[in-house]
């Protein structure tokens, strides 16, 4: 069965060690703006709001599609969606392309940048103290749905401005 | 590559506009970071008559090595400047997001030079940085500010502290917040973001922290998160944050104080939580998550947390829990510390009821005990400088001074800081007091005296009590070498424990973690564990006795500074309220309460401890050249 990481918006409370941990497990370094997982926060008259974005292992992916240079595949539907950087040009058509923003672009290598899973054993899971993020199993039915609602939560929070998309726009 | 730090000191004077870019090296290895290199800057960089108004004087912002990573709890950032509050050091943490996005932009500390000619607020994206006009922004609250700034700034993810109506108006007692309350809300430092000129801080980053052995760092903090997960409290404070404690908590303190009044058993700090929780919400790499946030519908929205909830009820006498967030939320809009603000407004009811003022002393409110009517309007007017709050806004003792017939008797303040009303005056805390450099401290909460204090007052008798605070002398032995430390009756080994406290809250400061984390409310982090992590951040192995000895260095440079600002001996004193504060069940018993000549022995044992001057409470030259500090001890002219 095909994994992804499940996000559980509502307990989330916005501390982004998701994010750092993330970068130092791919890159050895904490940086926010290489992570594959984002916590896009929003403050707002004294209320705070947090809401994590990551890849959901779509199984007709629209970065994938999108793709002009086939840099985005899936070896078969189990592995989690892979990179070849050698073919990947950081054009940001993948993050236009995804409905919920859930793929991003590393400005220091000049490559998308996607969640691998860490190989099978994610290490932002085990990272969350409130249990907003857990492993899941996708299913036909549920594969689409997943990602229609992260989109749901971008768009209705207006979220879509924190995303680095497209030529760094 | 330099590992778990940025690099870089930003300094920018908005005098002249001038940006510059200092290394952080320099000071790294003595001072470790955050409020370490914020206070050996602050020390070379002001001069002695340095008023903390004038433009010359710093306001410094630093975020410490262990910033930035995931670390649980390493999200401070150290704020400092020259106080208009203590005359002396300014100094207070705040947590949220703005250190580590400070780290992600490149720098470690930031030092804001100079005075603005007009409303500005700076902008920091990665390398750069921009003085921008804050004319449009000038005078909206911090709620709006953070709003604006990011709009203007077309960056919805910009980490944002602002300053409000009170910071720009000079009040002394202004803080400096975050749009999600947290606040830098200790000795005026809003205040000195004002006399600046500047409105708001906004920053972006996008840089990373290198850590040398990554795979071995996070693998850690796996590790600690766990034993964080299973530690006693945990549960409560992750469900609850410290409100279910803290209701328990003002309990005992009341009791303890005797100062209980009718009617307060019905304060529930829990009821109020689990009636209005709007949800739980917590800083940067924080596995616990102690804010409350509230949304009350035509009342206000927030998020607040421990000592402001009894503040504003228990403090003033006020049952109506709704009065508390009300008045609450309005100091986190306004920026105004809540605990200073609730400090003069007891202190106003204790002059009327002691006949001292009357209504036409302030604006024709009748400060009763507990009045709504005298509580409400209280935190505007100070804000925005109105009536009575004009008085009150530049300092208590100030307003004491202009008030007389003995009002001055009735402060409960230390080095000028308004206490917390409801910390018990026990010997421990009253020597902690006494020498801490920004005045009283809610960092320091000598819990083994504090114990064995209740133990005491609840005894039967001498015996049972010999028997009930056994436990508590074996680890005062085991823990600071002294079994009488425990023993709330004497004056021996509190010198120890303040020292306990003291250099727990200084590692955690320097390194830039939430003392949440530590012992201070039963978690696991202590020296050891910040050491080991430093060690695995740097690559480099690090000795818990290398922090520990950073640490005393920089409480000794901070004793310095105060020096250098004329402060001595006689500055480590607390004000008249503190004395004979302890009648539990209204009876007055003296011998958990000290004396003058109690706080001076004390005194002397801190001294003697700290190796400073007996005489002038300043540290020795000798003891300044032992920590790497000759140049400290030329420039006090030792």
């Amino acid at each position: 069965m095909p994994q992804f990481i499940s996000v559980d918006h509502s307990v989330c409370t916005g501390c982004r060690t998701c994010e750092v941990v993330c970068s130092l497990h791919h890159f050895g370094e904490c940086n926010p703006a290489r992570s594959a997982i984002r916590v896009i926060r929003r403050e707002k008259g004294g209320l705070v709001s947090s809401f994590p974005f990551v890849c959901q292992q779509c199984k007709q992916a629209s970065c994938v599609e999108a793709c002009p240079s086939q840099a985005l595949s899936r070896k078969s539907e189990d592995h989690p969606l892979t990179i070849d950087e050698e073919r990947c040009s950081a054009c940001g058509d993948c993050t236009d392309a995804c409905p919920a923003g859930c793929i991003f672009l590393d400005n220091q290598r000049n490559l998308a940048i996607c969640c691998d899973l860490c190989g099978g054993q994610p290490q932002c899971i085990p990272s969350c103290h409130s249990h907003s993020l857990t492993l899941g199993s996708s299913n036909e039915a549920g594969n689409q749905k997943r990602i229609e609602r992260l989109a749901g939560i971008r768009e209705a929070e207006d979220l879509w401005g924190s995303v680095p998309r497209k030529g760094g726009q | 590559m330099e590992y778990l730090r940025a690099g870089q000191v930003l300094r920018v004077n908005l005098t002249d506009g001038k940006v510059r870019c200092d290394p952080v090296s320099p000071y790294a290895d003595r001072f470790v970071g955050g409020k370490g290199v914020n206070l050996k800057i602050l020390f070379d960089g002001v001069e002695r008559g340095t008023k903390p108004f004038d433009p010359e004087n710093l306001l410094l912002f630093g975020a410490g090595p262990l910033v930035g990573t995931p670390f649980p709890g390493a999200c401070r950032t150290d704020v400092m400047a020259k106080s208009p509050v203590t005359g002396a050091l300014g100094n207070s943490g705040m947590g949220g997001y703005l250190g580590p996005e400070l780290k992600f932009a490149g720098y470690d500390n930031l030092v804001i030079e100079g005075r603005a000619e007009k409303p500005v607020f700076l902008s920091i994206r990665d390398d750069r940085v921009e003085i921008r006009d804050a004319s449009a922004i000038w005078g909206y609250d911090t709620y709006e500010t953070p709003t604006m700034v990011r709009q203007e700034l077309k960056d919805p993810e910009a980490k944002v502290v602002s300053i409000g109506p009170a910071g720009e108006r000079l009040v002394i007692y202004a803080s400096i917040l975050s749009g999600a309350g947290n606040a830098a809300s200790r000795t005026g430092l809003g205040a000195v973001m004002g006399s600046k000129n500047l409105k708001a801080i906004a920053v972006r980053g996008t840089r990373g922290i290198p850590v040398a052995r990554p795979g071995a760092f996070l693998e850690g903090c796996q590790k600690l998160l766990d034993s964080i997960r299973q530690a006693k409290f945990y549960s409560d404070l992750h469900e609850a944050g410290l409100t279910r404690i803290h209701d328990r908590e003002m309990r005992a303190l009341y009791e303890l104080m005797g100062s209980t009044w009718e009617g307060c058993e019905t304060i529930c700090e829990v009821d109020f939580l689990k009636e209005h929780l709007y949800k739980r919400v917590g800083c940067f790499a924080c596995p616990v998550a102690c804010f409350d946030s509230y949304n009350i519908s035509g009342v206000g929205a927030g998020t607040v947390k421990c000592s402001p909830y009894g503040d504003l009820t228990w403090d003033l006498r006020n049952r109506d829990m709704m009065v508390f967030w009300r008045v609450f939320v309005e100091c986190q809009r306004y920026g105004l510390d809540a605990r200073s603000l609730s400090n003069a407004i007891a202190w106003l009811m204790e002059l009327h009821e002691k006949g001292i003022i009357t209504s036409r002393d302030t604006d024709g409110l009748a400060m009763e005990w507990g009045s709504p009517e005298a509580i409400l309007p209280m935190a505007r007017k100070i804000s925005y400088r109105e009536g009575i709050g004009d008085l009150l806004a530049d300092g208590l003792p100030a307003a004491a001074e202009k008030i007389g017939r003995g009002a001055q008797d009735y402060l409960l303040i230390t080095k000028g800081s308004p206490s917390d009303m409801h910390i018990p005056p026990i010997k421990t805390m009253v020597l902690a007091c006494a020498v801490s450099a920004i005045g009283e401290d809610a960092q320091v909460q000598p819990f083994l005296e504090g114990v064995s204090a209740r133990r005491y007052v609840r005894a039967k008798d001498k015996a049972s009590f010999e028997e009930e605070v056994k436990r508590y002398k074996d680890r005062a032995e085991k823990e600071v070498g002294i079994r009488e430390a425990a023993d709330p009756r004497v004056t021996d080994g509190k010198a120890a424990l303040v020292r306990q406290d003291e250099e727990r809250t200084d590692i955690a400061d320097m390194t830039g973690v939430c003392t949440w984390m530590t012992s201070f409310i039963g978690l696991p982090v202590d020296a050891h564990v910040l050491a080991d992590f430093m060690a695995l951040g740097l690559g480099t192995p690090l000795k818990v006795e290398t922090l520990i000895e950073a640490s005393l260095r920089m409480h000794h440079l901070e004793r310095a500074f105060n020096c250098k600002c004329g402060l001595t001996r006689r500055d480590d004193r607390v004000s008249r309220g503190y004395y004979n504060r302890l009648r539990p069940q209204g009876r007055l018993m003296p011998e958990i309460n000290f004396t003058e000549a109690e706080l001076e022995k004390m005194k002397d044992d801190y001294y003697q401890v700290m190796g400073w001057d007996l005489q002038t409470g300043m540290p020795t030259r000798n003891t300044l050249e032992k920590y790497g500090m000759a140049d400290v001890a030329d420039c006090l002219g030792l």
